[in-house]
């Protein structure tokens, strides 16, 4: 490292560094935790939970998500059950997909609550539901196409697999954990002791990542400028990179605001390119699990989310960004309907798991 | 003002010449007419540059021709006569043969560095003026020109500003964006202060104005608002790079092109 570099390293940012680490190394051993847990609770949720078709592994993926308030934890739950063999690779892409939609929830749920508490509706709720429905209408066919890609089976050879060198630190660290840990405690224990460490890696690295600025790029104007839909889309997907989340990312933008009001023309795009990168923290899942089937079944949920939006930039934007406009807009003006839709998002994953 | 009216000998450039000639005033304005020849259109640019002539007589001060593509002898034309506004008579190709051919009355909003009039059509005389608002302090030009196109026919106008943003966050306050434009000017909102500033700077050069405030998309509403006002002309800013913000050209969204590949009215892009 050059003396220069050195000096701008300040003990704050040495800090995020260090914790960073850490979190990955939580992240990690989470994964261990739940590898090991899967054995017991993969025959669980096959069995008693009757997860055994993509249908119902979407509903699972989709209310698991609103259970915990996010989808990360679940996706890469997701994958150490399909290590595990308790999921087949489509029923562990159609519960990501699940994941995702039930994520997107927690805006909305939040900005219902603020309504309950006397804010106004269109206030609270208008990007969440926004967000929301941007995710459910690329997800749902991006579920389909996935889907083909996954039994067409043309990304299977594409791999990125973590240096032997480093799966061997991992084992020489955690393999006499997890074997004490299994010589005195049941397996589904181990499970549950993984997911607490999984939330908690997740909560490290939100307080680790870097703080994107948007404030000095060429992006300062998003309230009040109107970009090309292709440049916000790239822009929400750079961002998610590090954030790794869309609830982050699109509270980047808030500094960008005095009046906290963006244009309707630039949010749709960014939410887009955002839901294509915050599956970055399930890709590193997979490459962690080493295991091939994992890491195409997140690369194929990415690739078919990322042609999806391509596809609605590139021909349909303008109808779609009425059509979703027009909606939001009848949604939050008419209680009776929001009711509706509301009930129907809790409804269809439940409905879902019935198959 | 200094006008530059061209023709290459069709219909079209005619009808936008005799459109333009309702904006010339006499002693204020000046024109130069400019014939655009090929190897096919001789004897019509002749006979059409005559005609005009007829038509813009009264402050006519120079007649040539140049031997170019369409906008690139209208835009060294208006360079070397540093004219303030050149009027094109537009086909009005959109969609795919836009994309596919090209627009040249589109290249000439995006490239040329005088104000450009794009015609179609037969449009009546005009009556009521449409200008296009925005926020930025850059919208001084556009009612400038506005005003003085207002003047010369005596036509009312009509300051729209488009609200197209949404709250992000939970604290934000909505009632902007579903005020009207009476409410947000006696309000003092932003978007208030820059209309009455309009409707007052119109006011002094002595014209009537009509602040008017949409909230939807921005394409959407202003084209809405043209369709359904009987306007006779729309005045809107260009596309302009921003000159703290590196690439902005290709990162914004081009709005003026937007609109005049959407709207049949006689546009002015200041």
């Amino acid at each position: 490292m050059r003396p220069n570099l050195l000096k701008r390293l300040t003990p704050q940012m040495l800090g995020k560094v260090a914790l960073f680490v850490f979190a990955l190394f939580v992240f990690t051993f989470a994964l261990v935790l739940l590898k090991e847990g899967a054995k017991e609770f993969g025959p669980f949720v096959r069995n008693f939970l009757d997860v055994n078709n993509v249908a119902n592994a979407l509903g699972f993926g989709w209310l698991f998500a609103y259970a915990v308030m996010s989808g990360s934890p679940v996706a890469a739950i997701t994958l150490t059950l399909l290590d595990a063999n308790a999921l087949n690779h489509a029923e562990a892409f159609a519960m990501i997909n699940g994941s995702r939609l039930g994520a997107s929830f927690i805006v909305l749920f939040i900005g219902f609550v603020y309504t309950l508490r006397g804010r106004e509706r269109k206030a609270s709720m208008s990007t969440g539901l926004l967000s929301l429905i941007v995710t459910q209408t690329t997800y749902i066919p991006a579920l389909f196409l996935g889907l083909w890609l996954l039994r067409m089976g043309w990304l299977d050879a594409l791999q990125l697999t973590q240096a032997s060198e480093v799966s061997s630190v991992f084992d020489l660290i955690f393999d006499p954990i997890t074997g004490f840990l299994l010589g005195w405690l049941p397996r589904w224990v181990i499970f549950g002791m993984g997911f607490l460490a999984l939330l908690f890696s997740f909560s490290l690295l939100d307080r680790s990542l870097p703080k994107v600025n948007l404030e000095e790029t060429g992006f300062s104007g998003m309230a009040r400028i109107l970009y090309r839909p292709f440049f916000t889309f790239l822009l929400g997907a750079i961002v998610t990179t590090f954030t790794m989340s869309v609830s982050l990312s699109v509270s980047i933008l808030v500094p960008l605001s005095v009046r906290g009001y963006i244009r309707r023309e630039n949010i749709i795009p960014y939410v887009m390119g955002a839901n294509i990168t915050t599956f970055v923290d399930t890709l590193i899942a997979a490459v962690l699990l080493g295991n091939p089937g994992a890491f195409t079944v997140v690369l194929v949920e990415m690739l078919s989310v990322a042609l999806i939006s391509l596809l609605i930039i590139g021909l349909a934007y303008s109808p779609y960004e009425r059509w979703i406009l027009g909606v939001v807009n009848r949604l939050l003006n008419r209680p009776i309907l929001l009711a509706w839709y509301m009930f129907g998002i809790v409804g269809i994953p439940i409905v879902l798991m019935l198959f | 003002m200094r006008w530059l009216i061209s023709t290459d000998g069709t219909e079209r450039s005619e009808r936008a010449a005799g459109f333009a000639g309702q904006f010339l005033r006499f002693g204020e304005d000046q024109a130069i007419l400019l014939g655009i020849l090929s190897d096919e259109n001789q004897e019509s640019v002749e006979h059409s540059m005559n005609a005009i002539t007829g038509q813009i007589t009264k402050a006519l001060v120079k007649r040539t021709t140049r031997r170019e593509p369409i906008s690139e002898a209208i835009e060294a034309e208006a360079q070397a006569e540093q004219v303030d506004v050149a009027v094109y008579g537009s086909r009005g190709r959109h969609g795919i043969t836009s994309l596919l051919l090209g627009s040249v009355a589109a290249r000439l909003a995006h490239d040329s560095a005088c104000s450009v009039l794009i015609v179609r059509d037969q449009p009546p005389p005009v009556t009521r003026i449409l200008v296009c608002i925005s926020l930025s302090p850059r919208r001084q030009a556009t009612i400038e020109m506005t005003g003085k196109l207002a003047q010369a026919t005596g036509a009312e106008v009509v300051a729209l500003h488009v609200m197209s943003q949404l709250p992000i966050t939970d604290t934000a306050s909505t009632s902007p964006l579903t005020m009207t434009a009476e409410q947000a000017i006696s309000g003092g909102t932003v978007e208030g202060k820059a209309l009455q500033e309009t409707v007052e700077q119109l006011a002094a050069m002595g014209i009537t104005a009509r602040p008017l405030i949409r909230h939807g998309l921005v394409l959407d509403e202003t084209l809405d608002e043209v369709e359904s006002g009987s306007y006779g002309l729309m005045v809107i800013g260009a596309h302009a790079p921003l000159k703290n913000i590196p690439w902005s050209a290709w990162l914004m969204e081009d709005v003026a092109r937007d609109i005049l590949l959407n709207t049949r009215c006689p546009l002015m892009i200041v």
